[in-house]
C-alpha cells in the first residue's frame, strides 16, 4: 500500500488511493490550498468581507458612530429615516450609532474568549495526550466533565454571580469551549503519533518540544483553524444571549444582545427597528465566521 | 448488552454527583451574597446572621455538602429560598414544558433533517448541482445562527403580520383552561382529559418556539447527516456489494442504516445543548419552563433552587446520552465489542 | 476464451489530475484456466479487475475496450445495467484484498452470503442459509454454522478472506477474480489461503484470474501470467517459459527473489513510472537498463510482439534482453 509522502511532490501511484489513506502535509501546501479555495468560490469571499467589516467595526466601530451611543433622548422610538438609518430605540438613541458600536464588545470578547480556550485547551489535550499518564488523564476526564454541563446555565451562573464582568464573560466562555480544543489536539495528537516519521524523528534524537512544533501541529492545526471560526460565532451568540438574558453585558454598553431584549417589547406592536437591526448584523457576523470555518475545514478535508 | 448499559450508568453517576457538586461549592465561591439579597443591605447585624443561619450558609463547606447529599438521597434538593416551596415540586412543574419543547423540536429537525441530509450525500452534479448549493448554504446559514433573535423574526412575521400563529404570551390562551394534570406534561394530560380543543391550543402556542428551535439545529443535522452517508458511500464494502450483484437500492439502505452512526451522536448532543440553551427561546415565548425557572432563580440567588435545576438537567443530558449510544450500539455491532 | 478482455482503458482523476491507470490491457482465461496477473504495486491491477465488472471507484471511468463472457459483452457493448447486476457475483465472483473492509460491518457474515445467493438464484431464506454454509465449509471454515453468525470484525483476517471467498463462489461462477487475495495477510497463512482457494475453484468449476504483487505466489497455481507495468501488460507467457526465460525488464523485477547477484543488472530502477505524464516511445525508458535511443526506446511505444508462440514481450530490444539472459544462464 504506497502513501504519499509529507512535502515531497508526490511518489505516484497508479491506482487512486483507497479511502483510509491518509495524507500529512506541510506548513506551505496546507496554507496553499486554503488559499486556492478561498480564491476559488463566491460565498468564502463574501465571508471574509464580513469578518474583516466587523472586525474593523470592532475596533473603529464607536468613533465612527455618527451619534452618541449612550445619551437619551427625547426622539423615542423613531422609525428609520434619513437623518437615523436604523431609526432610534426606547431611549432614543439612534440605532446605527449603537449597532456599528456593539462589537467593540461583541466581537472583541469573542476573539480572546476564542484565543483562550484555544491556547489552553489545546496546550493540555497536547500535553495530556503527549506525555500521558495518571496527570494527563486526569485532565483529559477533568474536561469532559466540564462539557456535562448545561452551557449557557453556568455562564449564567458565574457571570450574576460575579457581577457581570467583561472580563468574566470571556473567561467563562473560554472555559466553555476549552474541552473541545483539548479533545481536538488530543485525537490529532493520537492520529500523528503512531506514524512512523515521528519514531524516525525520535530516533534521530529531536527533542519532544520540537517534535510536538514542527511535526505534530502542522497537521493538528487542520481541524483546530476550522473550530476556531466556529467558536468566534458561537461566543459572540453566546455573549449576545447572556445579555439578552440580562446575564451579560449590561446596558448601556452597546451590544446586540442587550439591543435586542430592549427592543423585543416592541415588536409585537410593529416596531422592529430597534430589534431587527442588531440581529441582523449579529446573523450576517456569525454566518461570516461560520464560512471561513466552511471554507478552511472543506479545503482542509480534501487533503485528509 | 446489559452490561454494555450497566457500565455506562456507572460511568454517568460520578459524573453527575460531579456536577452536583462542583456547582453546590460554585455557587458559595462566587462574590455574590445571597443572604444580602433576601434581608436588604440596609438589614442589622442580627437579623443578617439569623436569615444566613436560616438558609445554612453559617456552617462550613463540608457540612453543608453533607446536608446536601443528606437531602439527595432522600430525593429531595431542599427548599427554595424564594418561595419556600420544595424545589423538587417546582422543577417538576416546569421540566415537562421544556421537555415538550425540546423534544418536538428535535422530532421536526430529525424529519427534515435527515431525508435532506441524504439528499446532500449523493451526487451533486448537472441538475442536483444547484438544489446541493442551496441546501449547503442553508445549512450552513441556519447552523451558525442565533435562536433567540430568530424567535423574534418569527413572531413578527407569523404573529404581527400573517397572523397564522398565536401571540407569544405563554401556552395557552386566556379563554382555555388548563387540563388538571396527571402527568404534568400539558400535551399528553388534555388529550387524557378530553380536552382536544386545549390540546390544540397548546400545540398552536407551541409552534412558533418549535418551528425557532428546529430551524437552528437543523443546519447541523442535514450536515451530520451528509457526512455520515458519505463516508459510508466511498466504504469498500458499498462497492464490493455491488460486485456481488445486489442492486443500487439494497446497498443504499446499508449506507443509510450504517451511515446514521454520527446523526445519532449529535442528537444526543444537540438535546444537551437545547437543555441549557432553552432559556432563550422560553423567554422570547414566554414559556414557564425549566429554564426561565432557573434564569430567576439564578438572577434572585435562589441557591437550592439552582442547585435542584442544574442537576436535573444534567441528569437528563446524561441520560439521553446513554440513550442514543444504546441506540448506536443497537445499529453498528462493532461498538458493542467494547 | 471463455473470459476476454480486450483493449481496456480506465483512467481516474485527482485534484484535477488525470492519471492514466490502466492502458489499452488486453488479457484472456479459458475454461478451466488459471492465469496470473502480475505487477509491482500501482500497476493498475485492481483497477483492472473493478473495470472487468464494469465498476470502478467514484473518481475513475472507463475510456475504451471492451469485456466479454461467453456470449455476454459486459463492457463495451450495451448491456442494461439490470442485466450485468446478474451477471456480478452470479458467473464472475470477486474476491478482493480487504477483505474485512468488503463485508458489511453491521450485517452478520453468513447472512450477507446468504443474500447474494438469494439474489441471484431466489432462494428462500432456508435453502441460501444452506448454501451460505456450504460455501464457508467448502474454503475451508470451520465449525460454518457458528461462523455463519460472526460480524466482520470478530473475523481474522484470514477467516474474512475465507469469508470473501465463499461470498464469491456461492452462486458458483465461471470465472473468479481474485485480487491481491493474499496480499493482506500474515506470510504465514497466505499459502494455506491460496490452497484453499484453488481447491475451492477446483471444486466450483470455475477459471481463476489471480491477481497479484507476488511472482513467487503464482507460480505453483497458474498456467499462464501476464506481467503488468505503468497500467499495460508488457509481457505474457506460460508459466514455466517466463520463469525460464523472461523477455522484459519488468518481469525479471518481479523474480528478484530468484534471481542471483549478476541477473540483476536486468531489474528496472527507480519508482514506478508517473501516469500523468508518460512520455513518448517506451514508457519504462527512465528505468531500464537496456535503454537504446538508436533502438526507438525513446520515439516508439512497443507493441506487444511474439518472441515465442504464445510469449510476447512489449520491448523494442527484447532480442537483446533473451540473449543476455541466455549467457547468464544457469
Amino acid at each position: 500500500m504506497t502513501t504519499i509522502e509529507p512535502v515531497q511532490p508526490g511518489l505516484d501511484v497508479a491506482e487512486p488511493p483507497a479511502p483510509a489513506t491518509e495524507v500529512i502535509l506541510g506548513y506551505p501546501s496546507l496554507w496553499r490550498h486554503v488559499v486556492h479555495s478561498f480564491r476559488r468560490e463566491l460565498l468564502p469571499k463574501v465571508g471574509l468581507l464580513i469578518v474583516v467589516a466587523v472586525v474593523f467595526l470592532a475596533i473603529f466601530g464607536p468613533i465612527l458612530a455618527p451619534f452618541n451611543t449612550r445619551a437619551a433622548t427625547n426622539l423615542v422610538n423613531a422609525p428609520p429615516s434619513a437623518a437615523h438609518w436604523f431609526g432610534t430605540d426606547g431611549s432614543g438613541i439612534d440605532v446605527f450609532s449603537r449597532v456599528i458600536a456593539a462589537p467593540r464588545i461583541d466581537v472583541t470578547i469573542a476573539l480572546l474568549a476564542t484565543a483562550l480556550a484555544l491556547v489552553i485547551g489545546s496546550a493540555i489535550g497536547l500535553f495530556a495526550t503527549f506525555y500521558g499518564g495518571r496527570a494527563g488523564s486526569l485532565a483529559i476526564r477533568g474536561t469532559d466533565t466540564l462539557q456535562a454541563f448545561p452551557a449557557l446555565i453556568f455562564a449564567i451562573i458565574v457571570v450574576v454571580l460575579t457581577g457581570h464582568g467583561i472580563d468574566v464573560i470571556i473567561l467563562v466562555i473560554a472555559i466553555l469551549n476549552m474541552p473541545l480544543y483539548a479533545r481536538l489536539m488530543r485525537s490529532e495528537v493520537v492520529r500523528i503519533r503512531e506514524r512512523s516519521f515521528i519514531e524516525a524523528a525520535r530516533a534521530s534524537g529531536m527533542t519532544d518540544f520540537a517534535i510536538a512544533w514542527r511535526q505534530v501541529l502542522p497537521n493538528a492545526i487542520a481541524p483546530i483553524a476550522a473550530q476556531m471560526s466556529v467558536t468566534i460565532g458561537w461566543s459572540i451568540i453566546a455573549t449576545a444571549g447572556l445579555s439578552f438574558l440580562g446575564a451579560g453585558v449590561l446596558p448601556p454598553t452597546p451590544e446586540w444582545g442587550s439591543m435586542i431584549s430592549a427592543g423585543s417589547s416592541g415588536i409585537m406592536l410593529g416596531q422592529w427597528w430597534p430589534s431587527v437591526f442588531p440581529g441582523i448584523a449579529m446573523a450576517l457576523t456569525v454566518f461570516g465566521f461560520a464560512i471561513i470555518g466552511d471554507t478552511i475545514q472543506s479545503a482542509l478535508g480534501r487533503e485528509g | 448488552m446489559r452490561r454494555y448499559v450497566a457500565g455506562r450508568l456507572a460511568q454517568v453517576i460520578p459524573q453527575a454527583l460531579a456536577v452536583a457538586v462542583i456547582t453546590f461549592v460554585l455557587l458559595r465561591l462566587l462574590p455574590a451574597n445571597p443572604v444580602t439579597q433576601i434581608v436588604g443591605p440596609t438589614a442589622t447585624k442580627a437579623t443578617y446572621a439569623l436569615e444566613k443561619q436560616r438558609l445554612g450558609l453559617s456552617q462550613s463547606m463540608l457540612s453543608q455538602l453533607g446536608t446536601f447529599f443528606g437531602n439527595l438521597l432522600h430525593g429531595s434538593f431542599g427548599t427554595s429560598w424564594q418561595t419556600n416551596q420544595p424545589v423538587r415540586t417546582e422543577i417538576a412543574a416546569h421540566l415537562p414544558i421544556t421537555l415538550q419543547l425540546i423534544v418536538m423540536a428535535m422530532a421536526v429537525a430529525l424529519l427534515f433533517g435527515i431525508p435532506l441530509g441524504y439528499l446532500l450525500s449523493t451526487r451533486g452534479e448537472g441538475r442536483r448541482r444547484s438544489q446541493h448549493r442551496i441546501l449547503r448554504i442553508f445549512s450552513l446559514f441556519a447552523g451558525s445562527q442565533p435562536d433567540f433573535w430568530w424567535g423574534l423574526v418569527f413572531i413578527y412575521l407569523f404573529f404581527y403580520l400573517f397572523r397564522v400563529f398565536p401571540a407569544p404570551l405563554g401556552l395557552l390562551s386566556p379563554t382555555e383552561v388548563a387540563p388538571q394534570p396527571i402527568t404534568g406534561f400539558i400535551l399528553i394530560d388534555s388529550l387524557l382529559r378530553g380536552q382536544v380543543g386545549t390540546f390544540f391550543n397548546a400545540l398552536d402556542h407551541f409552534a412558533l418556539p418549535v418551528l425557532t428551535l428546529a430551524f437552528v439545529i437543523v443546519g447541523p443535522i442535514i450536515r451530520m447527516t451528509a457526512q455520515g452517508m458519505r463516508a459510508e458511500v466511498n466504504a469498500d464494502y458499498v462497492l464490493y456489494a455491488r460486485a456481488c450483484g445486489l442492486s443500487r437500492r439494497r446497498v443504499a439502505l446499508s449506507v443509510v442504516r450504517n451511515g446514521l452512526s454520527p446523526v445519532l451522536t449529535l442528537t444526543g448532543v444537540l438535546f444537551g445543548v437545547l437543555l441549557g440553551g432553552a432559556v432563550l427561546v422560553e423567554t422570547v415565548f414566554s414559556l414557564n419552563g425549566l429554564g426561565v425557572y432557573t434564569l430567576q432563580s439564578v438572577l434572585a440567588l435562589n441557591y437550592p433552587s439552582i442547585e435542584g435545576a442544574v442537576v436535573v438537567m444534567t441528569a437528563i443530558a446524561l441520560l439521553v446520552y446513554i440513550v442514543m449510544d444504546i441506540l448506536h450500539a443497537l445499529l453498528d455491532p462493532r461498538v458493542r465489542a467494547h | 476464451m471463455l473470459f476476454e478482455v480486450a483493449e481496456l482503458s480506465v483512467e481516474y482523476t485527482v485534484l484535477d489530475e488525470v492519471r492514466r491507470a490502466v492502458n489499452s490491457v488486453s488479457l484472456g482465461v479459458a475454461s478451466g484456466e488459471v492465469v496470473g496477473v502480475v505487477g509491482e504495486s500501482g500497476s493498475g491491477k485492481s483497477t483492472l479487475a473493478l473495470a472487468t465488472l464494469g465498476l470502478t471507484r467514484r473518481n475513475a471511468r472507463i475510456t475504451a475496450g471492451s469485456v466479454r463472457l461467453g456470449d455476454r459483452q459486459l463492457v463495451g457493448g450495451q448491456l442494461p445495467d439490470s442485466e450485468l447486476r446478474q451477471i456480478r457475483g452470479r458467473r464472475i465472483g470477486l474476491i478482493t484484498q480487504n477483505a474485512r473492509g468488503s463485508l458489511n460491518p453491521t450485517v452478520r457474515v453468513g447472512k450477507q452470503i446468504a443474500t447474494v445467493f438469494a439474489t441471484h438464484t431466489g432462494a428462500r431464506p432456508r435453502a441460501a442459509r444452506d448454501a451460505a454454509i456450504d460455501a464457508l465449509r467448502l474454503v475451508g471454515i470451520n465449525d460454518p454454522e457458528r461462523r455463519f453468525d460472526a460480524y466482520p470484525h470478530e473475523l481474522s483476517g484470514g477467516m474474512a478472506q475465507r469469508a470473501v471467498i465463499a461470498m464469491a463462489t456461492v452462486c458458483r461462477p465461471d470465472v473468479v477474480i481474485a485480487d491481491e487475495a493474499t496480499s493482506r495477510l500474515d506470510v504465514t497463512i497466505q499459502a494455506q489461503i491460496l490452497d484453499d482457494l484453488q481447491r475451492t475453484v477446483q471444486e466450483v468449476g470455475s477459471s481463476l484470474l489471480l491477481i497479484t504483487q507476488d511472482l513467487g505466489v503464482i507460480a505453483n497455481y497458474a498456467d499462464r501470467l501476464y506481467v503488468m507495468n505503468a497500467g499495460e501488460v508488457v509481457e505474457t507467457a506460460p508459466t514455466a517459459e517466463l520463469f525460464g526465460s523472461p523477455g522484459h525488464p519488468a518481469s525479471v523485477s518481479l523474480l528478484e527473489s530468484q534471481l542471483d547477484p549478476a541477473e540483476q543488472e536486468f531489474r528496472l530502477r527507480g519508482l514506478p513510472v508517473d501516469t500523468r505524464a508518460l512520455p513518448a516511445g517506451c514508457w519504462l525508458q527512465a528505468r531500464c537498463p537496456f535503454v537504446d535511443s538508436e533502438a526507438d526506446c525513446t520515439t516508439v511505444h512497443p507493441p506487444l510482439a511474439d518472441v515465442e508462440p504464445g510469449h510476447q514481450v512489449r520491448c523494442h530490444r527484447a532480442s537483446v534482453v533473451a540473449s543476455r539472459a541466455a549467457e547468464l544462464a544457469r
